[in-house]
């Protein structure tokens, strides 16, 4: 049979300490602000639209 | 446009639990809504609309999180499978929506009671085979994982619901990590959410009335969980998914139960 295959990274994630898996990338915080920026995009849209 | 405070607290809570735990969203929310005096075509197409774009959103921050990775060239197994999940949800939210407005009804107490059991019994089992397995992984098993995808498929077609936690507890019984499992369900929700919008369009061609009213607040409510929801995935060890998982599908099995009576 074969092993388990979909999660191995979330898997090996887990193995370190919880200090560790907090802590995030510089690009994680700019992926935020875009996702950010793409909700008030979205809400203008609603504003003008609905 | 007009954001309603109450609704975006609902939506949040509700969001993230589906996020965290794979489901709930369309079970829990929905009958909440309607116990508010919602209308179902104010619901249903703007928790569509809301799950497509947020579930996007939910999907690139779990693989940023690393809760699961996808890639398609090559094409790996997490994304091979959320899309086998979202075809036979696509399916099957095109015949609920036709099946809903179709003069062909099914007995829908029925169908529901089978359902909610089927959830409360895959629950229990989650939890049984945790004392049983103490915490080991389930063995990848790829048929068993089409089979589940076919079984949420077929049970959210005939009007039942239950997809999420069908899918979800169906992945990590055919041993799929429990974090990766709950990311992969959000991917095809969003896919098989988006072709519900189409059917709901198609449906408002056709002269029913569709109202966006709820949109923004279940949206806004909804895209904050799904940023926040990913980073809680990823920070808390498995063992409490593990966990949280099955004793929240008991939860929405005894929730679809009660309703019933």
């Amino acid at each position: 049979m074969e092993k388990t295959i979909i999660g191995k990274e979330a898997k090996e994630l887990d193995k370190k300490n919880i200090t560790e898996r907090m802590r995030l990338d510089r690009n994680s915080g700019k992926k935020i602000i875009a996702a950010i920026m793409i909700y008030i995009l979205s809400m203008i849209l609603f504003y003008f639209y609905l | 446009m007009e954001l309603l405070w109450y609704i975006v607290i609902i939506a949040f809570i509700f969001e993230a639990m589906d996020s965290m735990a794979g489901m709930g969203f369309g079970t829990a929310l929905t009958p909440l809504l309607l116990i508010f005096d919602f209308d179902p075509l104010q619901i249903v197409p703007a928790i569509l609309i809301s799950e497509t774009i947020t579930g996007v959103i939910d999907t690139y921050f779990d693989h940023e999180m690393k809760n699961v990775r996808y890639s398609f060239k090559p094409l790996n197994d997490a994304t091979k499978y959320g899309l086998i999940f979202a075809f036979f949800g696509c399916i099957a939210i095109v015949a609920s929506v036709m099946l809903t407005y179709a003069t062909f009804k099914l007995n829908k107490t029925f169908i529901k009671a089978y359902v909610a059991i089927l959830v409360l019994m895959m629950g229990f089992v989650g939890i049984l085979k945790l004392s049983i397995k103490r915490g080991k992984q389930y063995t990848f098993k790829p048929k068993m994982l089409t089979a589940f995808s076919a079984l949420a498929g077929f049970n959210k077609g005939i009007g039942g619901g239950g997809y999420g936690p069908v899918i979800t507890l169906g992945q990590i019984y055919s041993g799929v990590y429990e974090k990766s499992a709950t990311a992969i369900v959000s991917f095809s929700e969003s896919i098989v959410s988006f072709v519900g919008i189409l059917s709901f369009f198609l449906i408002q061609n056709l002269g029913v009335p569709i109202d966006l009213v709820l949109l923004p607040s279940l949206f806004t409510g909804g895209f904050l969980a799904a940023l926040i929801a990913p980073y809680l995935v990823r920070v808390f060890p498995n063992k409490i998914w593990k966990i949280f998982i099955p004793i929240y599908a008991i939860g929405i099995g005894i929730y679809c139960l009660i309703r019933l009576f």
